[in-house]
C-alpha cells in the first residue's frame, strides 16, 4: 500500500448514538464472571467430563423414560382440559380427580374446552355458568373440543361446570372475569394539553366509549366530550385525550362499554397562551387564558422591569377568555422580554419581546 | 477474552436480588424493573445492568398486573438514584414452567420495552434457571448472551 493511499481519509461511518455510553464492560482482574451464558466451549467440556454430573443425568434421564413408559402404557382415562386465550393457564384433570384452579380472563375472551373423555370424544357435553350465589346466568351444549366466546355477562367470579350428561359434573372451575381499569398518563392538565387513557381488560367486541364528565356519573351522557374506541385482543385500549376547552377544576374520564365502566379523575388547571412571542410593529398580540372558573374576573399584567400594565378581563362560561392588545401598548419600553400574569392564580408566566427596528 | 462480545452484562448483587424478589413470590409471578444503559466498546453493542426495583403487583401463578402507582414510584426513584441510567427492561418469574416469553410477556415487551436496547430476564427461581430476551426485527424474541460478573 503506498503512502497517499494510507493517508487517504477514511469514511467515518460511525454514528452518534444518544445514550449510548463508550465504555468497556466489566473485566478481569477487577471482576470475576461467575455465569455465563451460552458458556464458552472450554468450559462446557470441563464440565462434561464431571463424572458425578453425568451419572447424575443418566439417572435423571432413565427415570423420565420409565415416567414415561409407564404413562405410555397406562389405560386411557378421562382427561379434559380448559384453556382460556387470554391467559396461559392450561389446567389437566382426570375424570374423578377433578382440581380446581382459578382463571382470569377479559369478558369477550374465547374459552377453548379440549381434551379426551375416554370412548366418549362424539359425546357433547353442557357447559354452565353460575354466579357464586349459584344463579345460572348461562347454558349450552357444547363438543368436547370446542370453544366459546365470553360475553354477555357482567364482571366477578363465575363457576363454570361441565356435564358429561345433564346429570353428573365432571369438572368445576371458578373463572373471573376482570374489571375494566383505566390509568391515566398524568392526573393534572390543561386545555389543549394531551392525555393518555390506558385501559385493561375491556369487553373486547364491544365499542368503548370515553368522556369527560364533571358530576360523577357512571354512565357517558350525550355531551359535547366523547369519542368510541375498539380494545384488542388483550382488552387493552389507549387513547390520546386532548382536554377540550373547559373550566378549572376535578374532573372524570369515564370508560364505559355500555355494561361495565371504568373512571379516573384528573384536575383541568388553568394556563394563558400568546398568538405570537414576538410582537411586530403595528400589529396585535393575543393574549389567551384557559381553565379558569367560569365568570371569574381576573387581572392580567404585562411587566418588565419598567413598565407595569393591567388589564380587567372576565372569563367565559367554559373558563377561556381572550384579550386583544396594540403594540403601542404592549411595547413601551423597548425590546422586552415582558411576562404576562395573572393576579388571581399562581400559573407560570408566558413572554414576549417586541420587534424594535 | 472478548468480555464485549457478551450481549448483556449484569453483576451479582443485582441477580441474587432479583432472585431473592422471585423466591419471595413464591408460586406467584412478580415482576420489577432492571435499570442501566446501552453501551458499545470495540464496535460492539451490550447492555450494562446496574441495578433493578421490584414493583407491586397483583399476580397468580400464571399472570401478573403491575399497580400504576408502583410504577410511578419506581420511576421517580430511578430518575433520583440513577439520573445516567434509564429503565432498560424488566424482569418477571416464571415459577417452574422454565425460560420463555409468553403472548403476554411479549405483548408487553412490544408494548413498552421496544427499544433495540431493551431486555427481558426471565428468573424460574424453582428451576434456578434465567435468561435475558430482546425482540427480534421480525417481531419474535431471542436469547441474549449474558454474563454475570462479581468484584473480586
Amino acid at each position: 500500500m503506498s503512502t497517499s493511499e494510507k493517508r487517504k481519509p477514511r469514511l467515518v461511518v460511525a454514528r452518534d448514538e444518544v445514550g449510548v455510553s463508550r465504555q468497556p464492560p466489566p473485566n478481569p482482574p477487577e471482576y470475576e464472571p461467575i455465569d455465563v451464558w451460552p458458556p464458552p466451549k472450554e468450559w462446557k467440556r470441563s464440565h462434561e467430563r464431571q463424572p458425578a454430573r453425568l451419572l447424575a443425568v443418566s439417572v435423571a434421564m432413565l427415570a423420565i423414560l420409565v415416567i414415561a413408559l409407564f404413562l405410555y402404557i397406562r389405560p386411557p382415562t378421562a382427561i379434559l382440559t380448559l384453556t382460556t386465550t387470554v391467559t396461559t393457564t392450561v389446567t389437566t384433570t382426570e375424570y374423578g380427580h377433578i382440581s380446581l384452579n382459578a382463571s382470569k380472563v377479559v369478558l369477550g375472551s374465547t374459552i377453548e374446552i379440549v381434551g379426551h373423555i375416554a370412548n366418549k370424544q362424539d359425546k357433547k357435553i353442557k357447559i354452565e355458568i353460575y354466579d357464586m350465589n349459584g344463579k345460572k346466568h348461562r347454558s349450552f351444549d357444547l363438543q368436547i373440543n370446542g370453544s366459546f366466546r365470553l360475553v354477555g355477562l357482567t364482571s366477578g367470579v363465575y363457576i363454570i361446570k361441565i356435564n358429561l350428561d345433564d346429570k353428573k359434573v365432571i369438572y368445576e372451575t371458578n373463572l373471573t372475569i376482570l374489571k375494566p381499569t383505566i390509568t391515566l398518563s398524568k392526573n393534572e392538565a390543561h386545555v389543549d394539553d394531551y392525555v393518555t387513557v390506558f385501559g385493561f381488560n375491556f369487553n373486547l367486541p364491544q365499542p368503548i366509549t370515553i368522556c369527560i364528565d364533571r358530576n360523577n356519573n357512571t354512565q357517558c351522557d350525550p355531551g359535547e366530550y366523547k369519542d368510541s374506541i375498539l380494545a384488542d385482543q388483550h382488552g387493552f385500549l389507549s387513547y390520546k385525550l386532548k382536554i377540550p376547552p373547559i373550566s378549572k377544576g376535578n374532573y372524570t374520564i369515564l370508560a364505559s362499554d355500555g355494561r361495565n365502566n371504568a373512571s379516573a379523575t384528573f384536575s383541568v388547571k388553568p394556563h394563558l397562551q400568546l398568538n405570537s412571542t414576538v410582537v411586530k410593529k403595528d400589529k396585535r398580540l393575543n393574549i389567551t387564558g384557559y381553565g379558569f372558573d367560569a365568570n371569574q374576573s381576573l387581572t392580567i399584567q404585562v411587566v418588565n422591569e419598567k413598565q407595569l400594565l393591567q388589564n380587567e378581563v372576565r372569563t367565559n362560561q367554559d373558563g377561556s377568555f381572550t384579550l386583544t392588545l396594540d403594540y403601542s401598548v404592549l411595547c413601551k419600553s423597548g425590546y422586552g422580554p415582558y411576562a404576562v400574569k395573572v393576579s388571581q392564580e399562581n400559573i407560570e408566566p408566558v413572554y414576549y419581546t417586541c420587534e424594535t427596528t | 477474552m472478548s468480555w464485549h462480545q457478551y450481549q448483556v452484562h449484569t453483576f451479582d448483587h443485582v441477580m441474587h436480588g432479583v432472585y431473592k424478589e422471585c423466591r419471595k413470590g413464591g408460586d406467584k409471578e412478580v415482576t420489577g424493573m432492571l435499570i442501566g444503559r446501552p453501551c458499545v466498546w470495540n464496535g460492539k453493542h451490550y447492555i450494562l445492568i446496574k441495578d433493578f426495583f421490584p414493583l407491586a403487583v397483583d399476580s397468580s401463578q400464571v399472570h401478573v398486573t403491575v399497580l400504576p402507582e408502583s410504577i410511578a414510584e419506581a420511576m421517580a426513584k430511578v430518575s433520583s438514584q440513577y439520573p445516567e441510567d434509564l429503565v432498560i427492561g424488566w424482569y418477571h418469574s416464571h415459577p417452574g414452567y422454565g425460560l420463555f416469553l409468553s403472548d403476554t410477556d411479549l405483548f408487553t415487551q412490544r408494548l413498552i420495552f421496544r427499544e433495540w436496547f431493551n431486555v427481558a430476564l426471565v428468573v424460574d427461581h424453582l428451576r434456578n434457571e434465567h435468561g435475558f430476551f430482546a425482540l427480534t426485527p421480525e417481531g419474535g424474541y431471542y436469547r441474549m448472551s449474558h454474563i454475570v460478573w462479581r468484584k473480586t
